[in-house]
């Protein structure tokens, strides 16, 4: 479900790596807007700049990196100017990530339920917090028993659920997905998908999706931007892209994907 | 880069100083470093002694180097001793696993247990004074340290396809250590070297202070001892510049090695 | 839990077992003549040899019935006359690399008065006539003989009408039980906790242990703890200031602290601060004022490295992804470091720090002596240089024991603190 509002604007973004003779474009003046409730995909092969965008949505980029110039509106402000201790009211409560490896994404010596515990902690103080992180986990299909579990105590599966649940907690306008099953099994891969989509017709919830995989395109994302070195070469529906790619990469992508049965 | 002609200079000096050691060994002369002459005693620095004279009248700067190349013979033939003992059982740990394994580190675990600096003291009393029990005493506490990287770096290394590949062509174990897995290893040896020299070196200075080990040749640790006292009677030239000598080859090591270790580990170019 | 620190406290038991059999190669296989070491060579073969039997030392190393004594020391007859210089009734040859025996003498050979209680055995190559220690030998030819005698018997030659010649000879004490060796002697020695005896200060060895802890500890405790607890902040201050002038200042000046040999903080510290400012005494255990110079040389020198390895463990763990999470959630730089990030840097740290608690035990060895603390390491230094060898075996045992020990510790603390580890 779509809605004509745009809850997050990102204008002419640069994001630069190193300087003089080294310096790497990393994203090179990159435009995109995301509707209330849609799904976007950025696609793209590794060093295209996807996730560097992405993270640089809140300024999680890499500490060498410079942000060389664009705006990303969110809420009526531009992120890339904001205090930091403004930033940091806008993480987890509006703008949630969840990461590509989720073994190594949580904290190896406190519990899950620690762990999403601090996320309400830091944004939503006067709730109950013992009872909503059972919610949270019952949200993502997990057991309430796993709050006191560790992080090496879970399969992959499971604990990206509980990054999702953790990602949730305060509700967030927008939930940033950074490539969140290439590290996973292809079945469970599909659970996670799955889950996503469900979420996001049942809260409303807005997804920025990385991905390189076409499939999880197909799948889930309405509108799709594909990146080529630092730069957005073609964007659009995720049928009309997919079915009818115009620009000369977009069209290598689709014949790079291996399919079951003959072309016609 | 600072360190490395830091090192070169050292190692020029060290040279030098062992060619003249030699030198007079051969014909049998008193080297200048050793005449003592009371008249000289204890003059501050100048012009035709750029460091002063110590408390025999002996030119301080050229004693100052002979203690380089006394510090040079300690780092490297401890590690002559050190190094090939620790690799050997690293690799033969790391490779064949098992007993041979559990038996090197029940090895290493009861050396390592001891404690350091007295042990290299027990051994050179037991040893007997002499160049021969300092070398020992800390070759013999190194080798724990290389012997415990190397290990692990085998360990590492044995999973990797080309050991694989190579017990697949039917190589002998010995072959495929020491021609394929040491090149590789190579690299954690040099490194090794670099940063113990520094280390043997000072504790050879605790050592010839505390009056183990060189007596008759000026080592650094013995011209520190001498210069104490004297320190309070206001002679500051002798304690300053050999300190600052330890202190510039200690730190000129030290940084090498970590340069070293940041230019050689192949894990760290991504 | 409690099965772990079982588990682990068995897998202890090789390595103890290492380090016993370490100090008595060391001491008793390596040591050559520890008697002639810590008494000298101007003493009496007697003396020596009393020292000897205190300590096991004139028993077989590790099993055997036959035992050397100094009451006749073995020599080869080809290299020079050796003892048998200067008799009056025997003559050494150096030509054939034999002594001869007058007629009508009687020559006791033996150094001292030999223990009646034991049994002794001549090994001689004889030719001629006459009796070693009442057995008749007689032989026109070279030949071996084996002459055994109690202690309480004259062990000496005597000579009639015809001269004895030999050319090599032997004395051997009987070891009747032949599993009585320097080994089990040791062994022994420890299980009752006899830790031997000071030949320089002539008193047990575990006395002289317990009076010098306590300032050992009063000296190595508190240089710990401040230690500690200054380089871990300053550790914390690098990692929040990653980068910047201050981490980079903080870098170098650990690394040119880490280059600054002890002595020199030391010796320097000693000249400044006792005796040009005087704000301290120099030498002495009088009071707590006499600690405060050694604890602030020993926290000093100790700081760069402790820094730079804290530093790396912190940053190690900042570059670690669930940090990138942290932040992600909104998390404020400080609470990360000082929750996420630390709670898990403690863990190498910990290993660190446990790792150097056998050090509070021995003492440093160079603080002591040179700041007049009569600590374990003052005695392991005099002990060393006096030769004295119970004294260094003594605590070289003890501190290998101990380090043994804390790491075994360190295992449980290990366990303790990181929910990854294992408890099978």
């Amino acid at each position: 479900m779509t809605d004509s509002k745009s809850i997050i604007e990102v204008k002419d973004l640069r994001v630069h790596f190193g300087r003089g003779d080294d310096l790497v474009k990393a994203v090179d003046g990159v435009s995109f807007s995301i509707l209330h409730g849609e799904t976007l995909a950025l696609v793209g092969e590794s060093g295209s700049g996807k996730s560097i965008s992405a993270l640089s949505l809140t300024k999680l980029a890499p500490r060498q990196a410079t942000y060389a110039g664009g705006e990303v509106m969110f809420g009526g402000q531009d992120m890339l100017t904001l205090p930091d201790a403004d930033l940091r009211k806008i993480r987890g409560r509006r703008i949630s990530y969840i990461f590509q490896e989720p073994m190594v994404s949580f904290n190896p010596v406190f519990t899950i339920g620690w762990q999403i515990e601090e996320a309400l902690t830091l944004h939503r103080k006067e709730v109950d917090r013992k009872a909503e992180v059972a919610r949270l986990l019952d949200l993502v299909h997990l057991p309430a028993r796993l709050t006191r579990a560790f992080p090496h105590e879970m399969s992959g599966g499971q604990l990206q659920r509980c990054m999702i649940a953790m990602a949730l907690a305060c509700s967030p306008e927008l939930l940033v997905a950074d490539e969140p099953t290439t590290a996973l099994d292809v079945t469970v891969q599909r659970e996670i998908l799955n889950l996503l989509k469900e979420l996001s017709e049942k809260v409303g919830l807005s997804i920025l999706m990385i991905t390189h995989n076409l499939g999880i395109v197909s799948d889930l994302a309405d509108r799709v931007c594909v990146m080529q070195k630092g730069k957005i070469v073609e964007e659009g529906e995720t049928r009309q892209v997919l079915d009818a790619p115009q620009h000369a990469y977009t069209k290598q992508l689709m014949a790079a994907v291996p399919r079951l049965r003959p072309k016609k | 880069m600072l360190c490395l002609g830091l090192v070169a200079v050292f190692t020029l000096l060290a040279v030098y100083g062992e060619i003249v050691y030699q030198v007079h060994e051969f014909r049998d002369i008193t080297p200048a470093y050793q005449k003592t002459n009371l008249d000289l005693q204890f003059q501050p620095p100048s012009s035709g002694h750029w460091m002063g004279t110590d408390g025999l009248g002996r030119d301080v700067m050229s004693r100052l180097i002979q203690g380089v190349s006394i510090a040079y013979k300690v780092g490297i033939i401890t590690s002559l001793i050190a190094i090939p003992i620790g690799v050997f059982f690293g690799c033969i740990a790391g490779y064949f696993g098992g007993k041979v394994d559990d038996f090197v580190v029940w090895l290493y675990s009861t050396f390592a247990s001891m404690p350091g600096l007295l042990f290299i003291l027990a051994i050179a009393m037991v040893v007997g004074k002499g160049l021969l029990g300092i070398y020992l005493g800390i070759g013999l506490t190194t080798w724990v340290g290389i012997c415990r990287l190397i290990r692990g770096e085998v360990m590492k290394h044995k999973e990797q396809t080309y050991v694989q590949a190579a017990q697949a062509l039917g190589l002998g174990s010995g072959r495929i250590i020491f021609r394929h897995i040491l090149p590789n290893v190579m690299h954690v040896i040099i490194v090794t070297f670099t940063l113990r020299f520094p280390a043997a070196v000072g504790t050879e200075v605790f050592l010839s202070f505390l009056g183990i080990g060189v007596q008759d040749q000026p080592s650094w640790g013995l011209m520190i001892n001498n210069a104490r006292m004297r320190l309070w009677q206001g002679v500051w030239w002798e304690m300053t510049f050999v300190t600052l000598a330890v202190f510039l080859l200690v730190l000129a090591f030290n940084l090498l090695g970590d340069a070293l270790r940041d230019a050689l580990d192949p894990r760290l170019n991504d | 839990m409690l099965k772990y620190i079982v588990k682990r406290i068995l897998q202890m038991i090789p390595t103890v077992l290492g380090v016993i059999l370490l100090t008595f190669f060391l001491f008793n296989v390596v040591g050559g003549d520890l008697a002639a070491i810590a008494l000298g060579k101007k003493v009496s073969l007697q003396t020596l040899e009393n020292f000897d039997e205190q300590r096991g030392l004139n028993k077989p190393l590790f099993f055997g019935t036959r035992a050397r004594t100094r009451a006749y020391e073995d020599q080869d007859l080809s290299e020079g006359a050796g003892r048998w210089r200067g008799w009056t009734n025997a003559t050494y040859s150096a030509e054939s690399g034999t002594v001869t025996i007058q007629p009508g003498a009687a020559i006791n050979p033996i150094a001292f008065a030999l223990d009646a209680g034991d049994e002794f055995v001549w090994t001689i190559r004889y030719r001629g006539e006459g009796s070693l220690a009442g057995q008749a030998l007689a032989s026109s030819d070279w030949k071996k003989a084996k002459v055994r005698f109690s202690g309480g018997d004259d062990g000496g030659f005597q000579t009639l009408e015809k001269a004895l010649e030999f050319r090599s000879l032997e004395l051997r004490m009987v070891n009747r039980n032949p599993l009585d060796s320097q080994l089990t002697f040791y062994l022994r020695q420890l299980a009752r906790a006899d830790l031997g005896f000071s030949e320089s200060l002539k008193q047990p060895v575990s006395k002289l242990l317990k009076d010098g802890v306590l300032p050992s500890l009063s000296l190595t405790v508190p240089i710990f703890i401040i230690g500690l607890v200054v380089s871990i902040s300053l550790s914390l201050v690098c990692a929040y200031f990653r980068d910047t002038f201050i981490d980079r200042f903080l870098v170098i000046f650990s690394v040119a602290l880490m280059s600054i040999n002890y002595l020199v903080f030391i010796v320097a510290g000693q000249y400044f601060f006792a005796y040009k400012l005087g704000w301290f005494p120099v030498w002495g255990y009088e009071s707590a004022k006499y600690l405060f110079l050694p604890v602030l040389i020993g926290v000093i020198s100790g700081l760069g490295s402790n820094i730079r390895f804290y530093r790396t463990v912190m940053l190690d763990e900042m570059y670690k992804d669930y940090v990138r999470t942290a932040f992600a959630k909104g998390v404020s730089k400080p609470r990360v470091l000082f929750v996420h990030v630390l709670k898990n840097a403690m863990i190498p740290i910990i290993t660190n720090v446990v790792i150097a608690i056998p050090f509070l035990y021995t003492g440093s060895l160079l603080l002591e002596s040179f700041f007049g603390i009569p600590g374990l390491g003052y005695l392991s230094i005099n002990a060393i240089l006096s030769a004295d060898i119970d004294v260094v075996r003594a605590i070289v045992l003890i501190g290998a024991l101990l380090f043994v020990v804390s790491n075994l510790l360190t295992d449980i603390c290990y366990a303790a603190v990181d929910p990854r580890v294992k408890l099978k």
